[in-house]
């Protein structure tokens, strides 16, 4: 892992252990994610992540609205993936970003707790994956 | 985990409970080599291996194109009795493209008892270029598609470890003879165990090579090397490259 991600990591850890966020850890993370990160916090104080989540099975997704006027929304894994352009592009395929805000927005999310819970069965939650 | 205990017959891995990974990263495998460099032996060999030592209840899945495989079918290692009733733990599952993978993976919660591993054969092959591009109305569908499977994958992997053990191994061939899988820049965002095939000396002989590498660096570790070779329809196993030796093999 890059040093950047180890330090990101580490201030997730500490959110996620208080459900609470504090300028330090603010700063450090607009450091590491930029505009990126504002995007993220807009995102999050709209009220735009859910956490799709299946009964009985526990396994879950996340989707993020983004801040366009269309109010896209996105399926999202916070560590690895989001279906979004951004990406595609600009993670996976160029290498220029660790993540997109819509991942970052889904991460700060599930670390202060403050997401919208979707409860849905284990069969919806296969076909809203396939259709990744 | 030794090189020898995944996928060849060898005494150790008779004897004993092959060796957990340390990493839960390295739950998703990836075996790349020149094409007819034995991948399929090998990975049909780490499922028999697998199955040999998990418990009966958990089938061991064995992802692969039906006419690819009945066209050239694996070579065993030569210890291994063909009507052993370890086969019966492993389960054949054919698949004919990319969206067949892609469904397995998003019902993965549904099944009662997860499998021990899972493992897919010639996972490049099944991302059909012309069909992806028109399917996202995108010159670069292929790599989406792809992008999108490994994540599902990956996620299914991470939700089945929270509940037991589960394993994913991918084979994939090298381009140009070099010594990195094809799609190198999207296997490295979610798998940071490769294991690298390169032709031995010897016609017809190979070096597997365990490497490791960190998803933001493209700088590899070789930690193990084994010498096989394909013989007279059997997988055969030469040994483990010494340690003072692996320097030589680096490239």
């Amino acid at each position: 892992m890059s040093a950047s991600s180890l330090v990101a990591e580490a201030v997730w850890k500490e959110i996620e252990s208080t459900h609470s966020v504090n300028d330090d850890q603010l700063w450090t993370l607009h450091f590491l994610f930029g505009k990126n990160f504002e995007g993220a916090t807009r995102i999050v104080d709209q009220r735009g992540v859910s956490k799709i989540s299946a009964h009985p099975s526990g396994r879950f997704i996340f989707q993020v609205t983004g801040e366009s006027r269309r109010k896209d929304q996105y399926l999202c894994f916070p560590e690895n993936f989001c279906a979004c352009y951004s990406f595609f592009y600009d993670v996976v395929n160029r290498g220029e970003q660790l993540c997109c805000k819509h991942q970052l927005a889904a991460r700060l999310a599930a670390s202060l707790g403050s997401y919208v819970e979707v409860k849905v069965s284990d069969e919806e939650l296969a076909v809203l994956l396939s259709k990744v | 985990m030794i090189l020898e205990e995944m996928f060849f017959c060898s005494s150790s891995s008779s004897s004993q409970q092959l060796q957990p990974f340390e990493n839960p990263s390295s739950n998703l495998l990836l075996l790349s080599g020149p094409p007819s460099s034995g991948k399929t032996s090998l990975l049909f060999q780490f499922a028999f291996n697998v199955a040999l030592h998990s418990d009966s209840n958990n089938k061991v899945i064995f992802i692969c194109n039906r006419h690819r495989l009945d066209s050239k079918p694996p070579f065993l290692s030569q210890g291994i009795d063909p009507s052993s009733h370890v086969f019966h733990r492993i389960q054949m599952k054919y698949v004919n493209d990319d969206e067949d993978i892609r469904k397995y993976f998003a019902a993965f919660h549904l099944y009662d008892t997860l499998p021990a591993a899972v493992l897919i054969d010639d996972f490049g092959d099944f991302f059909d270029n012309k069909i992806c591009q028109q399917r996202y109305s995108n010159p670069r569908g292929r790599d989406m598609a792809m992008v999108k499977t490994l994540a599902l994958c990956h996620n299914a992997i991470t939700f089945a470890n929270q509940k037991g053990s589960c394993k994913v191994l991918l084979s994939d061939t090298h381009t140009h003879q070099r010594d990195s899988p094809r799609f190198h820049f999207i296997y490295k965002k979610w798998i940071q165990t490769t294991f690298t095939i390169k032709e031995g000396d010897v016609s017809g002989s190979f070096i597997l090579k365990d490497r490791s590498h960190s998803p933001t660096d493209h700088t590899a570790t070789i930690k193990a090397a084994a010498k096989y070779s394909i013989a007279l329809q059997y997988l055969v196993f030469h040994g483990l490259v010494e340690e003072d030796q692996l320097q030589y093999i680096q490239n």
